[in-house]
């Protein structure tokens, strides 16, 4: 089963990324979900896939009673992002889920209704979360065409949804980056054949430049830290991107 | 449901038809006058025939689209609620299990929502099939009352009582089939 690791805490403000299921099934991509807690406010970020959600709820019930849960964060549309919405509203039906709303009618159909959703505008927004706020930063294309992640200026940490994934192989599967080198090799595929523009990427990583970001933290693969968050933003402001046939 | 489409598609075909040979017939035992007055009536009895088969059948098909969606529904929920057991099973939470055993009161009940609409849908199709009972008597009544015409009038009444009495026996030989099958389903 999946597991709950404390990135940052200061008093009731805190971030839990829940990673690494060694019973995952093979077929289904590994996903990190992320537990952000400030004062009673508690989002859940990506809360992936149905078939996950056994693992994911059992981590999430060890560090905090899902009754506290208040908001879920989809980055975007897929399944492995939010077809477990259903899950989580069939065990608290007042959570609100915000998601771009270019997805506010799609994502209905793994479950919630109208007002479950919170939309989110295209040039992003600021939460007031708990006291402490939180930036919806714009990320569209990037992959998806409605697209944002999440930045934190009290923890510094910035969940960048597919932006840093990478497909790990198993005797790779550290939660935190340890050599970049190495580990870009395993998100250059990745982040070649999903980030189709050019522009978006340069508009990401723009944005991203700017931000002070201590952790960056994607839906797969491991976490960046320190000088290595930099090191990812120049490595992919570089990266041929929109390719069809990674190797080819 | 497959095979409830296909029976109901050869029902309403038959059922067209009877109507078409009924609306003929009446045309034609009017015209053949007061001896005619009986093939008259079972002729119009048949046309009201075709058309409560119809109606009936109209019955069954929204009965078959319900099930269809409770069915769906049903392995939807299923799913969802196997999953969710298996969280409660592994993070032992009061929230997850009370969710389960709320969820596993509703799906018995839409268990017993499902037989009620299947015990509907076999009555259906069971009050279908003394429909077509029915259709067997009249065409042989036709038959009986074909005779009553001059010799010209009894080739030709004859034939449509045929043809009556072979479409029954095609609605009877459906529904026989098709009662068959789901009574095994």
């Amino acid at each position: 089963m999946k597991k709950a690791v404390t990135l940052f805490e200061s008093g009731s403000h805190r971030w839990q990324v829940i990673a690494r299921d060694p019973e995952r099934p093979s077929h289904l991509i590994d996903t990190n979900e992320y537990l952000v807690t400030s004062g009673a406010q508690v989002m859940l970020t990506d809360p992936g896939g149905q078939e996950i959600f056994p693992a994911v709820f059992s981590a999430l019930s060890e560090v905090t009673d899902p009754r506290n849960i208040t908001h879920i964060f989809a980055s975007h549309q897929d399944p492995d992002v939010i077809s477990s919405l259903a899950l989580w509203l069939a065990l608290k039906s007042d959570i609100k889920c915000y998601t771009s709303w270019l997805w506010c009618t799609f994502i209905p159909h793994f479950g919630g209704e109208q007002d479950t959703f919170i939309p989110l505008p295209d040039e992003g927004m600021s939460i007031d979360f708990g006291g402490r706020p939180l930036s919806v930063i714009p990320a569209h294309f990037l992959h998806s065409s409605g697209n944002h992640h999440l930045y934190d200026p009290t923890a510094k940490i910035l969940f960048s949804g597919d932006i840093g994934a990478a497909l790990l192989p198993p005797e790779q599967d550290g939660l935190f980056v340890t050599s970049f080198d190495q580990h870009v090799r395993a998100a250059k595929g990745f982040h070649q054949r999903w980030m189709g523009s050019r522009d978006a990427r340069d508009a990401w990583c723009n944005r991203a430049s700017k931000l002070d970001i201590e952790m960056l933290c994607p839906q797969h693969g491991a976490i960046y830290r320190g000088r290595d968050v930099q090191r990812f933003i120049n490595w992919f402001a570089e990266l041929e991107v929109g390719v069809l046939r990674v190797g080819a | 449901m497959t095979s409830l489409n296909e029976a109901a598609k050869e029902l309403i075909s038959r059922s067209f038809q009877v109507n078409l040979l009924a609306l003929d017939a009446m045309v034609q035992s009017k015209r053949g006058g007061s001896s005619l007055r009986g093939f008259d009536e079972v002729s119009s009895q048949m046309r009201s025939w075709s058309r409560d088969l119809h109606k009936e059948l109209e019955h069954l098909r929204q009965l078959s689209r319900d099930v269809v969606v409770d069915v769906s529904t049903a392995s939807k929920e299923g799913h969802l609620l196997r999953l969710l057991a298996r969280a409660a099973a592994s993070a032992g939470n009061e929230l997850a299990t009370q969710t389960v055993t709320a969820r596993r009161a509703d799906e018995s009940e839409r268990e017993e929502q499902l037989k009620r609409r299947w015990r509907e849908v076999l009555d259906a199709v069971g009050d279908l099939d003394q429909l077509g009972m029915m259709a067997v008597v009249l065409s042989r009544s036709a038959m009986i009352e074909a005779s009553s015409g001059s010799a010209e009038q009894r080739a030709q009444l004859n034939d449509v009582s045929q043809q009556f009495y072979s479409n029954s026996e095609a609605v009877v030989n459906v529904l026989k089939g098709l009662l068959k099958v789901m009574r095994q389903a």
